[in-house]
This record gives structure tokens, C-alpha cells and sequence, in this order.
């Protein structure tokens, strides 16, 4: 069998509906296969490669423009620390010194109980809660040193189990919640554009 | 009136034009045509690294911004990205220009490594070309730059420098647009940036070493090139490729008498700039340790070098033997790799001078010449040019790469439609409506393709039907069709594929319909046309038109139809051929039925071998004569079109080695006999002159230089419009600049042939060069010599498989690009490629034998049995089983049919 689960593959044939052209669910595809592994392996990026049209290189190619894609294994949790500038100015450049001091581990790199990956990441859109810091997506802050080893201790221990999953995945990308849209649904929105495009083009070719 | 008076009003006339400035020079262009081209028409060149003129444009690397006046003021703007426009100002020299020009070079320096001295690009680098010319002078940059390991091997051909890459993504777009099979693809972002391969997934592309040709800088390198030589010291020649019967355009470039490397030329009517691996890297075999050095007999049983006087000696005594009584009792096999020279003076020595008219040149899967001569011929560019193309039998990628090329881009840039009529699933079958065959259900499934799917539950064959009928029936009066055919069989052609031409060619009557023959051997056409064949004269004529023959002294021509290949082996085997010419054949490896051959060869009074490389079959001859081979020697080719091309030679061959020709005209000089000329020359002036579909070719050749002729040639000027070579790569290919004048081919031809005969396919008129009537001849015979020869086969395919339980099946075997024949076997780099050894199934026989994709089958005939990995395609036909011909399926050749049993 193949290697992405059955669900995943359910929901990436959703995905792959919506989309006028299949290598445009190329994206949300990758992040569901992270979902399942942390990373992109490659018995995952071989079969997206399949399931879009392309080849196993261009999803790859792709993937790795892209700095929430993670080519290699990472850690159970995924700890993004923003340094940019509201979160530098709320004392970022401390705390993750002070990340890397409790965690024992360099920017980018995976403590050995395979628990947490740090990485250093530009502003992840949480400036109110500056400095801020995703986990597998999530966000929390503002945090102070304190706080963090609080966080750490509570992700270590299960207790945010259920705010965290494991190896995140994004809201936006699963259909089941969020933007789900019936391939009926997509159809229809499709037909209305053409026909207005249609009624467009009619005009333009009376007016001349 | 001026004449500047007469542009304006021609361009206000003609609303595809447009009229633009640049750099103060007026010009007129097709509307549309990028910036960067139009300069060049007026005489300005703009640097550039990621425009190629064969691929879209993608405007990334900024090194070609010019100023384009604007409502806002001069702007900068990509000139490979820009279309001309009416009224457009541009500017590709002002000081923004320069200044930006600068500043892109600056920038790009600054990762790349000082490797110049160690590059091989170094010397014919359009990074180090045009930092001289537009560059800055010194670097501002005292940082450390990026660091790679150094090169990394991404297939057995390519390597890959990545510090030395600019990012243009010439290599990436290439392997995408035009291979379509992107391999390759950036990774990362930024300075990071690099291009790489799936780990897993090698670089196995056919077209890789286009990559290579078209990268700006050294990073990436061929194998077979690295560290050979400097492109100072390179000498070339513009040549013809001999791997296929496409004759792909080459210049063929040496280093001390030593060929270092081919490159493809930008030849629009051919392959337009691109090459295949095969083609490109195939040259290694010249310097194959298995290449003759001397003739040789044998001696006490062994072969051993010996003169050249004595072998000739020894030959000429069993000719003159023949010359005098039984013409009929020597027979002679292949010659596909000779130049038309040589080809036209062996004919001549054995059917004008001995008489004899058992030669074959043994594209074993062609059936009869009718399917060759009798129809209208499409050109390659005709072939793209068409609204639907039909390709019927082989795998295209795999038996004539660049038409391939030619074909995917048809469909994707002109939106041709496409019907596969083939036995496998093949990379065009993504864009074509497949329909699968067979040997057995050929002709049926032709029949309801023009029923229009009548009779057939196959959803495919209905589709393809409704997309020919709807072509058939236009009333569009420019809609034309081709049809692109072969055997599906390396070995064996398909039975009534003539039949299957001439019902198509009347199906789409009045719509034009045009043929072009995929030959599986490289110059099949050629030597055919020369008359290598039974009943064949040169220039597509026959034994009983001989008249013009006869006044150059073919004396002895024979009046009795000779036999083929088959037939002749089978005298050979029962004793009744005493001697058996082989001319680069290798018979015990690649004959279709290996144990004929190894009778015929075991029986033969006397077996001589005349070739390039040592093989099986000549190393039990009684006497090897030893041949020149590509890039050392000249004369022409002609492709499957008829196109007749140049090949020319660059260095000299081992000290021994003599050109075929010349071998032929020595053999009849020690027989007393006198072949009329000496000299290449005088041999093309001889065809020139006599050989009715060859008319004033040489004449022509002269003067159409780099792309050919077609033949047979009319007498109408021709007009050429060349599109520009990418002018930063290859330096110094003189010939590819030529611009569009019109030139005369020059033809003269006598009357009697010049009106074009037509004759019917079907109700259909049709015109082509000779006589049809007389090919009817021809047909007769060797449709009876071909069908002796394969009879059990024919009875066994046609009976379908009884025994469902033993799942029988009808075997296909099939050619591969990289197989393992002579050439590829002699190639040092190309032999290391591993050929993969695959028996492809359709779906329901997988599932009758129990086995899915990657499992192992076994294949059993007779006692004979192989084993094979399972591919399960959708595009095989029930009941039948797809091999590659290759040593591990050769086992399975025999005489006793077709029908192996499939075992898991
Ligand atoms: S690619 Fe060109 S500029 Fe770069 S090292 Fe090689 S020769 Fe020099
Ligand atoms: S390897 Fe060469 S062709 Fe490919 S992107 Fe780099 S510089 Fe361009
Ligand atoms: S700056 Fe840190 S989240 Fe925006
Ligand atoms: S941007 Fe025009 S040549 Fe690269």
C-alpha cells in the first residue's frame, strides 16, 4: 500500500478538485503529508508527485522554496521563534538564546529525545502577542523565559495534547473544516464565470 | 516612391508587422517577435543568459534589459521578454543600460568561483564573454562565497558544479518544456539556490546532454567531454548524425585527431538545435577497443592480421569466381551504416559487375518497399505542421528521439491532435488517444478505426474513430494529416501494414494525407534508395529500368529478382550459398531468428565481413576487412524523409582502416574490373547522373549546405528562413547564420522523369517519383520471400492463444534507444548505463498470471526461458507481452513463432 495514509489520500482528492489544474494542490497536498510525517519524506513526495502530474524533483523543487516545509526529520513539536522587528523589540533575541540554553540545541536543530525542533522564524502575523512563537502552528506568547520552559514542560508532559497535535497540520488546508467546498459547489462557481466571461466577450466584440 | 515609402506601406498593409526603433535604426518585425530578436535584426546584440531562442522565454536573469520609451520615460525591461510593438523606442546601449548590465554581471560574480582555469567551459563561456564586454572590472564583494561539493554526479552522463551555476534555468525549462520530463528542478531559495535531482531519481534522460550544450557557464559537464580538451584547440566539422534515421544535425569537434565532443546544430527542417544521448555521446565507440585495425584471415584457425593486398586478393578470387558462374550463389546482408557513396559502389560491384542481385540491406522489419516508395512522403517540419498525426508501431522516443521532440511540441505549442496506434503506453501517449495492437489484431483494429469504432468495445479505438472521422470529413481546405508509421517490431514487420496505409490514405481523401516511414536503421533510406535491396536499382529504380545503368558500366546487372535476408540465410544453412557478404552486420547477435543465422554462418563456404568493430559473427569469417567509421569519413545520408545531408569526416581512422567505397573499388580493381571512379566525387556525380530520384543532388548539396535536400528534388527556388542559432552557444558554427535568401535546389531532371507520375491509393491520386507499377513487382516477391521466411510465425499469431490456463501470449519485442548493440556496447560511457530489462503487461493479464508491477515473470519458448520485471501498462494489448530487444531476451528469438508461455 501506499505510504500516505487513506485519509489523507481522501482529503487530498478533495483538494485536488478544486483546483482547475491539479499541480495547483500541489502546496496544500505537501502540508498534509507533513501532517502525517512531521516531514516530507520522499515515499510521500513520490506519490504527491503521482497524484499532481508532476515529477518527484519539481515537488521537491517546490517544497523546499518554502520554509514550512521541512525536507529532513524534525521533532515531534516544531518551535517557530520570531526575531523580527516587535518581537526583536519585546526582547526575541533573549529568549531564544535562552530557547536554545533550556532546549540544548542550536537554531535549526532537534533535541535528542526527538521532542522539539527550534527554529528561528520572520514575523509570524502574532506581533500582538509579541515576542511570539508557533508550535506545530499554534501560537502562544508572549512568552518570557519563564513562560517558554512552562510551554516546553506542558508539551513534554501531553497536557496541550489536544491544542497541539503532533506535527500540526494547517486549519486551511484541511477541507473538512474551514473553506470546504463541494466539487458540485466548485462546478457551479466555475459555470457562473464562464458565462459572464462569455457575456464579456459578446459585448466587447458588439461594441467594436 | 523610395523605398522606405514602400516599407511604410507594406507595414500598414500587413497587420502581422510591426515597425519599432531601436537604438535609432528602423526595423520591421513580425509582431509579436521578443525585443532581444529584433535587435538582433537591426544589428544590435543585447547580452543574455536565459533566453534560448528554442524555449519560451522566462526573463530571469535581467542580463538583456535595454530602455523601452514609456508614457513614464525610458524604462528598463527584459528584452527577452518584451514583444515588439508599433511605435516602440528602444535603446540597448544608453547609460541606464550599461549601468545595469554592469550591476547583473557584478551580482552574478559574486557567488561564482574563480574555476576559470579549471573549467571546461573556460574559453567559450558566455559568463566570462560577456563580463569582458559588459562587466565591471573588479569586484566589490570580499565576503566568503557559497560552497557546494564540487562536481556531483546526477546520471552516469551529467555532472553538476553548483557553485559555478547561475541560476538561468536554461537546464530546468529544457528538461520540462522540451524533454518533458522534468528530472531536474531548483531547490531552495536565494543564494542557496541550487539545481538537483530527486535522490532517488537519477538524471536517465534520453535528452540530458542537451543541458550541457545549453548551459551559460561550467556547471554542467559530460562526462565524456571532462577535462578533454580546451575549446581553443578544438577543430570541427558540421556533420550528420548516423545513430538513427532522423540525421540529426551535428558538429562534430576534435582535439588532437581525437573527437572530443558532439554538439547539435540549430537546423530548423531537422533538429533544431537538439540531440540525443545516443547521437551525442555515441561517438566514444570510435575509440572502442573493439575496433578493427587491420584485415584479417584466418590462419591455423585463428584470425590473424594479414595485408590488405592479400585479403583483397582473397576476395577478389571467390567474386570473380561468382562473376563468372553462380552470380546466384553469393548473398549479401546489411550495409545500413554506410554513406549513400559507399552504399551506391557495392551495389555496383555486386549487381553491376558480379551480377548477382542477393543484396539485402536488412531493416529486417520493413515488410516490402512498397510501404517506403509507393506513398506521399511527409517532411518532419510537414509532420509538425499537421492538424492530426497518426503515429503507428514503434515507441518514437526510443526509435527516433528527436521526431519525438518535434512531435510533443506539435501538440503542445500547435495543438495538434494526436492517435497513438501502437503496442505500449508511451510518453506521448499522455497527450494522444492510445489504441492498442498487436501482430494479430492489426488489421482489425485499423478496420474499425475507419468504421468508425464499429465492431469494437474498446472505448479507445470509438474515441480515435470519432477524432478521424471529424478530421476526414472538414470542409476546412487547409487541414492536413500525417501519418507516422513503423513495424511495432524490432524484427518483424507488421503484415499488412501497406494495406492499413493505403485504407487510411483513402479514408481522409480529399484531406491531404502525408507519410513518413520511422526506419529502424540509421541510413535504411539511403542505401535502399542506392539499391540495396532485391530488385532495387539507385534512385529508387528497378532491375528492368536499368537503362542509364548501362551507360556507366553496369555490365553484368542481373535480370532474375534476388532473395532477401531470410532466404538467403536459409541457403547458407542448407549448403546452398557458398559465400555470404556481411556489411556491418552483426547476424548472430541480431538477427531475428538466432539459429538461422548460426546454421547459415556454420555452413557457408565463405563468410566476409566487411566493419568498423570486432563482433560475433566476424570473428568466424574468412576474411574481415576493416572499415572507416563516423567522423572519419565523408559522403552523404539520407534520412527518413529522403533528406540527403553531409557527413563529413574531422579525424583519420586507424592507419588500416580504408572507406567503404574505396574498399569496393579495390576489390574490382584486383578483378580486373574498372568501377568508373575514384574519388568521392566522381561517385556523387555518377549518382547525380543516373540514379533517377537522386537528380542533381550533389549540385543541390552545394548550395543547400547545412540542411540538405529531399529527394527527389524539384526545380523551384526554394526559400529558407533561418531562425538564429542561440549566438552564445557553440561559437563558431559559420553555417548556421545563413538568413533567408532564396536558393535554387537546381535540379535539372530529364523529362521523362520529371512530371510527377500519379498513381492511386485507393481512390486517392497520389504523386511520387517512380512508377508504381513497377514496385508491384517488387511487392510480389519479397512479399512471398518475407512470408517463407516467417510463415510459422504467421500461423501461430494468428491463431489466438487456446490454452488460457498456460496463458500464452503473442510476443512484441521492441527497440530501445539505449540497447545493447554494437555502438552503445563500444561506447565507454554509454555502455555503463543500465539497461533495464522490463516485460510490459496489460492489466487483465497481470491479474491472470497473479503478478503485479515489479515482480518478476518468466517468458519460456520451447526449451528457451527468461526472466523479466513486470510493468503493467494499460496500453498493451490483451494476450500480449512487450520486450526489449536486448541480449537477455534474444534467447527467446527462434524460428519456431511468437507465442511464449507467461510464467510468474
Ligand atoms: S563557467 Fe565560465 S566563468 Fe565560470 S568558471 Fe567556468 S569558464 Fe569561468
Ligand atoms: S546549471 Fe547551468 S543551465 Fe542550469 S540553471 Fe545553472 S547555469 Fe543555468
Ligand atoms: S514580528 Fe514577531 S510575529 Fe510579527
Ligand atoms: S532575462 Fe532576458 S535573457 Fe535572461
Amino acid at each position: 500500500m501506499g505510504h500516505l495514509s487513506e485519509e489523507i489520500i481522501n482529503k487530498a482528492n478533495i483538494l485536488l478538485e478544486i483546483y482547475p489544474n491539479k499541480r495547483s494542490a500541489l502546496i496544500p497536498l505537501c502540508h498534509l503529508a507533513q501532517g502525517q510525517d512531521g516531514y516530507l519524506t520522499p515515499e510521500a513526495i513520490v506519490e504527491i508527485a503521482d497524484l499532481v502530474g508532476v515529477t518527484p524533483a519539481e515537488v521537491r523543487g517546490t517544497a523546499s522554496f518554502y520554509d514550512m516545509f521541512h525536507l529532513e526529520p524534525v521533532g515531534k513539536h516544531v518551535v517557530a521563534m520570531c526575531t523580527n522587528i516587535a518581537c526583536m523589540l519585546r526582547g526575541a533575541d533573549e529568549l531564544l538564546e535562552h530557547a536554545q540554553e533550556s532546549l540544548d540545541v542550536g537554531i535549526g536543530g532537534t533535541t535528542q529525545d526527538g521532542q522539539f525542533t527550534l527554529e528561528e522564524a520572520e514575523c509570524l502575523a502574532g506581533c500582538n502577542n509579541a515576542p511570539c512563537v508557533q508550535v506545530n502552528h499554534r501560537f502562544f506568547g508572549p512568552l518570557d523565559n519563564e513562560g517558554f520552559d512552562r510551554l516546553i514542560k506542558d508539551l513534554r508532559s501531553g497536557k496541550l495534547k489536544d491544542e497541539v497535535p503532533e506535527h500540526g497540520v494547517l486549519n486551511r488546508v484541511d477541507r473538512n473544516y474551514g473553506l470546504k467546498a463541494t466539487p458540485d459547489q466548485v462546478q457551479a462557481e466555475r459555470d457562473v464565470m464562464e458565462s459572464a466571461k462569455k457575456e464579456r466577450l459578446a459585448k466587447k466584440s458588439e461594441s467594436n | 516612391m523610395t523605398s522606405s515609402d514602400q516599407t511604410e506601406d507594406k507595414v500598414e498593409l500587413d497587420p502581422s508587422k510591426v515597425k519599432l526603433t531601436i537604438d535609432g535604426i528602423e526595423v520591421v518585425v513580425n509582431k509579436g517577435e521578443l525585443l532581444i530578436e529584433a535587435a538582433a535584426k537591426a544589428g544590435k546584440f543585447v547580452p543574455r543568459f536565459c533566453y534560448h531562442p528554442r524555449m519560451e522565454p522566462v526573463g530571469v536573469c535581467r542580463m538583456c534589459l535595454v530602455e523601452v520609451d514609456s508614457p513614464r520615460g525610458p524604462t528598463l525591461q527584459p528584452s527577452c521578454y518584451v514583444p515588439a510593438d508599433n511605435g516602440m523606442v528602444v535603446n540597448t546601449q544608453s547609460e541606464a543600460v550599461k549601468k545595469a548590465q554592469n550591476g547583473v554581471l557584478e551580482y552574478l560574480l559574486i557567488n561564482h568561483p574563480l574555476d576559470c582555469p579549471v573549467c571546461d567551459k573556460g574559453g567559450e563561456c558566455p559568463l566570462q564573454d560577456q563580463t569582458v564586454a559588459y562587466g565591471p572590472g573588479e569586484s566589490r564583494f570580499i565576503e566568503e562565497k557559497r560552497h557546494f561539493a564540487k562536481p556531483i554526479a546526477i546520471s552516469q552522463l551529467v555532472e553538476l558544479d553548483r557553485e559555478r551555476c547561475i541560476q538561468c534555468s536554461r537546464c530546468t525549462r529544457f528538461s520540462e518544456e522540451i524533454a518533458g520530463e522534468a528530472e531536474i528542478d531548483f531547490l531552495g531559495r536565494g543564494d542557496r539556490t541550487e539545481v538537483a535531482i530527486f535522490p532517488s531519481q537519477p538524471f536517465d534522460s534520453y535528452f540530458s546532454g542537451n543541458t550541457v550544450q545549453i548551459c551559460p557557464v561550467g556547471a554542467l559537464t559530460a562526462k565524456p567531454y571532462r577535462f578533454k580538451s580546451r575549446p581553443w584547440d578544438l577543430e570541427q566539422v558540421e556533420s550528420t548524425c548516423t545513430s538513427c534515421s532522423v540525421g540529426c544535425r551535428v558538429a562534430a569537434q576534435s582535439s588532437a585527431n581525437q573527437v572530443v565532443r558532439y554538439l547539435g546544430i540549430d537546423v530548423d527542417e531537422i533538429n533544431q538545435s537538439w540531440l540525443c544521448d545516443r547521437g551525442r555521446f555515441g561517438f566514444e565507440s570510435i575509440y572502442s577497443a573493439n575496433r578493427l585495425q587491420a584485415p584479417m584471415m584466418p590462419i591455423s584457425g585463428n584470425l590473424q592480421d594479414v595485408s590488405w593486398p592479400q585479403a583483397i586478393e582473397k576476395v577478389a578470387e571467390v567474386f570473380a569466381e561468382h562473376q563468372l558462374k553462380g552470380a546466384d550463389k553469393i548473398g549479401i546482408i546489411g550495409g545500413s551504416r554506410l554513406t549513400n557513396e559507399s552504399a551506391y559502389a557495392y551495389t555496383k560491384l555486386f549487381k553491376g559487375l558480379i551480377g548477382t542481385d542477393n543484396v539485402d540491406a536488412a531493416p529486417f522489419n520493413l515488410g516490402s518497399v512498397n510501404s517506403l516508395y509507393g506513398l506521399k512522403t511527409a517532411t518532419i517540419n510537414e509532420v509538425a505542421e499537421s492538424d492530426l498525426i497518426i503515429t503507428i508501431g514503434s515507441n518514437l522516443k526510443e526509435t527516433a528521439p528527436i521526431l519525438f521532440l518535434r512531435i510533443r511540441d506539435a501538440i503542445l505549442k500547435r495543438d495538434s491532435k494526436l492517435v497513438e496506434v501502437g503496442p505500449y503506453s508511451t510518453p506521448l501517449s499522455e497527450y494522444a488517444t492510445h489504441v492498442n495492437i498487436n501482430f494479430s489484431n492489426f488489421s482489425e483494429v485499423i478496420s474499425s478505426l475507419l468504421n468508425g469504432g464499429n465492431g469494437s468495445d474498446d472505448k479507445q479505438i470509438t474515441l480515435a474513430a470519432e477524432l478521424l472521422k471529424s478530421v476526414a470529413q472538414t470542409a476546412d481546405a487547409n487541414v492536413s494529416v500525417a501519418i507516422v508509421y513503423s513495424s511495432i517490431d524490432a524484427n518483424r514487420p507488421l503484415d499488412n501494414l501497406e494495406a492499413a496505409l493505403s485504407k487510411l490514405a483513402t479514408f481522409f481523401s480529399p484531406v491531404t494525407v502525408r507519410f513518413l516511414p520511422v526506419l529502424s536503421k540509421p541510413n535504411a533510406m539511403g542505401v535502399l534508395d542506392m539499391g540495396m535491396y532485391p530488385n532495387l536499382l539507385p534512385g529508387r529504380s528497378v532491375l528492368s529500368s536499368a537503362k542509364l545503368l548501362k551507360e556507366v558500366g553496369w555490365e553484368k546487372l542481373p535480370t532474375k529478382v534476388g532473395v532477401d535476408a531470410t532466404n538467403l540465410l536459409e541457403m547458407a544453412a542448407a549448403s546452398k550459398l557458398d559465400t555470404l557478404v556481411l556489411i556491418g552486420t552483426d547476424i548472430l547477435t541480431d538477427f531475428y531468428d538466432l539459429e538461422l543465422a548460426e546454421k547459415a554462418v556454420a555452413n557457408v563456404k565463405n563468410l566476409i565481413c566487411i566493419d568498423t568493430h570486432i563482433n560475433s559473427t566476424n570473428a568466424k569469417a574468412t576474411c574481415v576487412l576493416p572499415a572507416l567509421y563516423d567522423a572519419e569519413r565523408s559522403g552523404t545520408f539520407t534520412n527518413m524523409e529522403g533528406r540527403v545531408s553531409k557527413i563529413a569526416s574531422k579525424v583519420t581512422g586507424p592507419s588500416l582502416a580504408v572507406d567503404d567505397w574505396a574498399i569496393a573499388v579495390q576489390i574490382a580493381d584486383s578483378m580486373g574490373e574498372d568501377m568508373g571512379f575514384e574519388s568521392l566525387e566522381e561517385i556523387q556525380a555518377e549518382i547525380s547522373q543516373v540514379a533517377p530520384a537522386y537528380f542533381g543532388f550533389s549540385k543541390g548539396l552545394n548550395v543547400l549546405g547545412e540542411s540538405g535536400v529531399v529527394v527527389p528534388m524539384g526545380s523551384k527556388p526554394v526559400s529558407i528562413e533561418r531562425r538564429p542559432h542561440d549566438p552564445i552557444e557553440v561559437p563558431g558554427i559559420a553555417s548556421t547564420n545563413h538568413q533567408g535568401t532564396p536558393l535554387y535546389a537546381g535540379a535539372v531532371i530529364p523529362s521523362e522523369y520529371s512530371d510527377e507520375n500519379t498513381f492511386k491509393v485507393g481512390s486517392v491520386s497520389m504523386s511520387y517519383f517512380r512508377l508504381v507499377d513497377e514496385f508491384k513487382e517488387i511487392t510480389l516477391e519479397s512479399k512471398s520471400a518475407v512470408s517463407s521466411g516467417t510463415s510459422g510465425d504467421d500461423k501461430n499469431s494468428k491463431s489466438r492463444p487456446a490454452d488460457q490456463d498456460r496463458n500464452i501470449c503473442e510476443m512484441v519485442v521492441v527497440e530501445s534507444l539505449m540497447d545493447d548493440g554494437t555502438l552503445i556496447k563500444s561506447a565507454a560511457t554509454l555502455s555503463e548505463i543500465k539497461t533495464d530489462n522490463v516485460a510490459k503487461i496489460s492489466p487483465s493479464l497481470a491479474n491472470s498470471v497473479g503478478c503485479h508491477a515489479g515482480d518478476s515473470i518468466k517468458l519460456k519458448l520451447g526449451s528457451a526461458e527468461a526472466e523479466f520485471d513486470v510493468v503493467v501498462d494499460s496500453g498493451v494489448a490483451e494476450n500480449t507481452v512487450i520486450v526489449k530487444k536486448l541480449d537477455a531476451s534474444k534467447v527467446l528469438y527462434g524460428s519456431n513463432g511468437l507465442l511464449v508461455e507467461v510464467k510468474k
